[in-house]
């Protein structure tokens, strides 16, 4: 007897409505802190709207090896019925064949077309992680598909001026998470403290170390305290 | 004895100071007099040796003794105030004086010839002595002067009936020795096998013996203050237990403890009321007001409680020995019999008793004694206890049945592994009651997020419009009060988030609980967490498991089995996957099996949607164990098992591969169990409380919101095999039985046929939940006046009462502690708002080992009595305001149709908030231990 559960128009509560999507989030915000449990990307909601996200990239392979890239994530009212992928736009200018060089935003839908409730943000993440990690993918997709056509040819031509500018982006991309934003909720780094502190300092450099194999499968900034993260 | 001798404390006695100059004046004119009124007591033994003892010396010893005191008293107060630096004390020259003429000595050889007046010289003595030994920083008890009469004194008090002031005085002063030994139990061996060594005549001279204990044994039992300070002073002597196993061991074997304490709780059960006098048609349960309200039921539980603590505090010896004495003593031949009487009235007392003991039994000790009494097939003539409580769950009976749905309210709130097996898991663990093709998705976790639209789907229609009325009302409201700008929806969900999530969305404390969906996802959130927290404690998680490890034993003919592989793969029209079994060795048929079920059917199905230029192949050949790996690049998943000859590749996007996923459960039955669908019984419990919802329309109230509130406990567990029949539409069942969602529906279909949807229905809704919201405030503002009346008598009693210092001795005593959660939770609770009853059900529990707490009952009483509870009076006033004829039975069936409907549409948002909370606690939740 399976049963069809599609009578969501029957749901007139409007704060319902709001708890299912609230609901999601908290879904997809516990599968992605699973799913990445190795570090690299790291989310958390804004503190005025759980339907922006921040987000961080430690990018640990490809051209951009070493880089790190704060990005935000605009979900729709109706998550996850919306028809397209969530927006994500990064904060800062990387040049990428699937970033729009104007908007920094990146671009899908080779992988994502459309969006429904089946889909979900931790694969998004993974196209997103997966496209930053691997140009060669990239540069040979079709050619609509294609944002920023200017570095998928240099990229294809002359691999030593790319690598010399992508070694340019990678410095830069690390000074600017130093720079504070407004947002209560956001990944944001004080150098100094970073700097100044041997202790921090040596942590940091264990943890590096040890991070990228052997986190604990229950690491994760968001569900422990869910309540304060959505606060 | 020597080391008594060199203790310091006496050279401090013995030497005569040079530095009091300060107080000199003082103390020389207190000292004085007291030696002058020894003289005279002096005189007045002198003379008795001669003659019989008369009326007017022993007043004029009292009278003496009483001056002495008080002086003694002032001495030891200045001595107290003063603190040497040297860390001697000052001196004390009356005292010194009394240890140094063996005053107490000469008092008490008087005391034996007084005759008739002997009581009231021994008052006298236990008086001085209590007051020694509370008042001074000396330790007095290393003095033989003080020591030897105490103890001769405490001999001479054995196996005698005294008048109640006497008795008074001697428990006092017993309750002040433990707290002395307490702080000292060096000296616990001066009071241990005294017998022998100060030489003293007693009943069996050669036996062990602690005097303190057995002196407070006969007071064990007896009401009021004195028997709470008898209790207090054993229960230092059971926690002195365990630092000296001595006293253990004397305890255990030759005091007559255990027996007295459980004969005398068998007594005071037996005193209890066969059957309970109920006034409010919704009583369910006895609350620690009702204790307190009835004399013998405060006995027994105070009885209770002291076993609590005792089993908690005491030396391992003497735990088993009461938790052996109890079980065999009070459980089987007493309890037991009450609970399985035939008569309905004292059922329903018995089942009420046994609901209060299951609620007050902290220990685990004493829980695990009750459990096993619960589930003992031997000792009750082949009947399980409870196996006749589920029976009771659908007694015709109303009142039974309620006290019976409470009852097992308590035992789910217990969290024991044990029971829950018995109850429900057991009957679930195979997961025998979902066809083999289901069984996989008992684990998915993310379904639960859908259930949802399909519970509120299942509201009444009738409720449907009236919430759509009231919601538009609302939203009129608010949009008149923030006239400012409409609400956008980024707003509506920050306002959500940020403001009410954690209050229940309540900013003023006035607004009913009633259908606040928020309300209900924080309790759920709430419960779920503490629910989770106990059984993660569990030996096992629950989540489905195969069968196939438990039966890697079971061979099965080759081609049966593939046959059965190719037929289930069949079942998901994979055509495109090409299987070779390698299938020669026996060995590894079970291992075909295994690795099938690491076939993921979330990757199957994805397979399936998709475009279908992914692949699915065996590779026979394959022979490593490979592990899967979201990152990688390649694309393929690869899946293997050790030692199996199959190897499954699969095309997949790298990024739709999840890390888990590969773990995931995919069943083949390959038993017997195939064809024994249809017939799976999910156990007598579940059985009857379904059959119970059935007759949802045609309960009362009070039984729906018990009824409704043990299924959504039932719920709160975090074992999917428990929500694949509660939680989870999407999973059909093949029990006997009608499915949970098809009791639903026909109740919804009964409710929309009986209460249409018109003008007329939707005004007896809005009757009906007027009723309840008042009912709601009524419960809350009797609450507030009981709790306000509690705090004032508490207040007064911490001022009035010494005793308070003496239980705070006790910190590690604390009954009532698991209830105190409990009290908090239900104070949180929305749907329980409803079922409270009108007695502050749990308020005063933890003060209800307080005597005073009886004070303040007065009031509540009379408020519980006041209180216009009774369906019959509420209905009367709903057919008033209707306008309708108050005897019509079709207008009767009406409204309680509405108030079903009413409560079937809140329990359907409860079940609905628990499983949306259920799918964010229990995810991933089955792979955190691999």
């Amino acid at each position: 007897m399976p049963i069809d559960a599609n009578s969501s128009d029957e749901i007139i509560d409007e704060v319902l409505c709001t708890t299912k999507t609230e609901y999601r989030i908290l879904l997809e915000l516990k599968l992605i802190s699973t799913e990445f449990n190795t570090g690299s990307i790291y989310i958390i909601p804004s503190k005025s709207n759980s339907l922006l996200w921040n987000g961080i990239y430690f990018i640990r392979s490809g051209p951009y090896k070493d880089a790190i890239l704060r990005f935000k994530i605009q979900l729709e009212t109706n998550y996850p019925n919306q028809k397209t992928p969530p927006e994500l736009k990064l904060e800062f200018p990387i040049e990428h064949p699937l970033i729009s060089p104007d908007t920094q935003i990146f671009d899908s839908s080779h992988a994502f077309p459309t969006w429904n409730e089946s889909e979900h943000l931790y694969s998004f993440l993974k196209y997103f992680k997966y496209a930053m990690e691997n140009f060669d993918f990239c540069v040979n997709l079709p050619i609509e598909k294609i944002i920023n056509i200017e570095i998928a040819e240099l990229y294809k031509k002359d691999q030593k001026e790319f690598k010399e500018k992508a070694k340019e982006m990678i410095v830069k991309s690390v000074n600017q998470i130093f720079i504070p934003t407004g947002d209560e909720n956001i990944f944001s780094y004080d150098r100094n403290s970073i700097e100044e502190d041997e202790e921090i300092h040596q942590s940091i450099l264990e943890n590096m170390k040890t991070v990228a194999d052997n986190l604990p499968e229950s690491f994760s900034f968001l569900f422990d305290n869910r309540n304060r993260s959505l606060h | 004895m020597s080391w008594l001798r060199s203790s310091p404390l006496r050279q401090s006695f013995s030497r005569r100071t040079q530095d009091i100059s300060n107080t000199g004046t003082d103390s020389k004119a207190v000292s004085d007099s007291f030696c002058k009124h020894w003289q005279q007591v002096s005189d007045i033994i002198n003379r008795s040796e001669n003659r019989q003892t008369q009326h007017d010396d022993v007043l004029a010893v009292v009278n003496h003794l009483d001056h002495m005191t008080t002086l003694l008293l002032v001495e030891l107060h200045n001595c107290n105030k003063i603190a040497l630096p040297n860390g001697q004390h000052p001196p004390a020259p009356c005292l010194e004086f009394m240890l140094s003429e063996n005053l107490l000595d000469s008092l008490y050889e008087w005391s034996l010839s007084t005759g008739r007046y002997s009581n009231a010289v021994r008052l006298e003595q236990l008086k001085l002595y209590e007051l020694l030994v509370s008042h001074s920083r000396h330790q007095l008890l290393v003095h033989e002067p003080f020591l030897r009469p105490l103890l001769k004194l405490l001999a001479s008090c054995q196996n005698e009936i005294f008048p109640h002031d006497v008795g008074k005085r001697l428990v006092i002063l017993l309750n002040q020795l433990c707290v002395v030994l307490m702080q000292n139990v060096h000296l616990l061996d001066l009071f241990f096998c005294s017998t022998q060594q100060h030489g003293l005549q007693m009943n069996g001279a050669n036996q062990t013996n602690f005097i303190i204990f057995s002196l407070l044994i006969p007071y064990v039992h007896s009401d009021g203050s004195i028997g709470h300070q008898a209790r207090d002073a054993l229960l230092l002597c059971m926690s002195l237990s365990q630092k000296n196993s001595n006293i253990g061991t004397y305890i255990a074997n030759h005091s007559s403890m255990s027996p007295v304490l459980v004969t005398g709780l068998c007594g005071l059960y037996s005193s209890l009321p066969n059957s309970i006098e109920v006034h409010s048609i919704d009583w369910f349960r006895i609350t620690a007001d009702d204790v307190n309200d009835m004399p013998e039921l405060t006995l027994f539980m105070n009885s209770l409680e002291f076993c609590n603590a005792v089993v908690q505090v005491a030396h391992l010896l003497i735990r088993d020995q009461l938790l052996d004495f109890l079980y065999q003593g009070f459980l089987v031949p007493v309890l037991g019999p009450a609970v399985l009487q035939t008569n309905v009235e004292s059922q329903i007392a018995s089942m009420a008793y046994l609901d209060l003991i299951l609620r007050s039994v902290t220990e685990p000790g004493l829980l695990k004694i009750m459990i096993k009494f619960l589930l003992d097939n031997e000792k009750f003539d082949g009947e399980r206890i409870l196996d006749v409580l589920i029976e009771r769950i659908n007694s015709p009976d109303s009142r039974l049945c309620m006290v019976t749905l409470t009852l097992f309210d308590t035992i789910l709130g217990l969290h024991n592994e044990q029971l829950m097996t018995e109850l429900i898991l057991k009957y679930l663990i195979g997961a025998r009651h979902i066809p083999i093709a289901q069984k996989h998705k008992i684990n998915k976790i993310q379904a639960y997020a859908k259930t949802v639209d399909y519970l509120l789907d299942l509201a009444p229609e009738v409720m449907k419009n009236s919430n759509m009325i009231l919601a538009e009302h609302k939203s009129l409201d608010y949009q008149q009060s923030s006239s400012a700008s409409l609400p956008t929806h980024t707003n509506i969900v920050s306002r959500t988030i940020g403001a009410n999530w954690n209050h229940y969305g309540l900013h003023n404390t006035g607004e009913s609980l009633y259908s606040n969906y928020h309300a209900y996802l924080y309790d759920a959130h709430q419960k779920i967490k503490r629910t989770k927290y106990s059984c993660d404690q569990w030996t096992d998680n629950y989540f489905y498991k195969s069968p196939h490890k438990q039966r890697q034993n079971a061979k099965m003919p080759n081609e049966q089995l593939v046959q059965i592989v190719r037929n289930f793969l069949s079942e998901f029209n994979l055509d495109t996957i090409t299987t070779t079994l390698m299938s020669d060795e026996p060995s590894n048929i079970n291992n075909i099996s295994n690795s099938s079920k690491q076939l993921d059917m979330d990757s199957l199905q994805s397979i399936g949607e998709s475009s279908g230029y992914e692949s699915m192949k065996y590779r026979p050949d394959e022979d490593e164990e490979h592990q899967i790996n979201s990152g990688n690049d390649s694309g393929n998943q690869i899946s293997t098992n050790i030692n199996s000859n199959i190897t499954i590749v699969k095309n997949i996007e790298p990024w739709r591969i999840s890390r888990f996923k590969d773990s995931q459960l995919f069943d083949l039955e390959i038993t017997e169990d195939i064809f024994t669908q249809g017939t799976v019984s999910l156990g007598p419990f579940l059985t009857s409380i379904w059959s119970k919802l059935q007759t949802f329309t045609s309960n009362s109230l009070y039984v729906n919101l018990h009824l409704t509130g043990l299924i959504s406990h039932i719920a709160l567990y975090p074992l999917p095999l428990v929500h694949s029949i509660l939680l989870r539409p999407d999973i059909p069942t093949t029990s006997d039985i009608p499915s949970f969602y098809q009791v639903l529906k026909i109740l919804k279909q009964q409710i929309d046929a009986e209460l249409p949807m018109t003008e007329d229905s939707l005004e007896l809704i809005d009757i009906g939940r007027t009723f309840l919201i008042d009912r709601e405030f009524k419960l809350i503002n009797a609450r507030k006046i009981a709790l306000e009346a509690l705090k004032a008598s508490n207040a007064s009693q911490l001022s009035t009462s010494q005793t308070n210092t003496q239980t705070s001795q006790l910190q590690t005593y604390d009954p009532f502690k698991r209830q105190d959660d409990k009290r908090k939770s239900s104070s949180n609770s929305i749907m329980s708002i409803f079922r409270r009853t009108s007695t502050t059900t749990a308020s005063s529990n933890s003060n209800n080992n307080n005597a005073g707490v009886i004070g303040a009952n007065q009031g509540i009483a009379s408020l519980r009595d006041h209180q216009p509870n009774s369906l019959e009076l509420q209905t009367s006033s709903i057919n008033d305001s209707t306008g309708l004829g108050a005897n019509s039975y079709i207008n009767e069936r009406h409204r309680d149709l509405a108030i079903a409907a009413i409560i079937l549409d809140e329990f359907l948002k409860e079940l609905s908030s628990i499983s949306q909370e259920m799918s964010i606690v229990l995810l991933n939740e089955n792979f955190k231990n691999i």
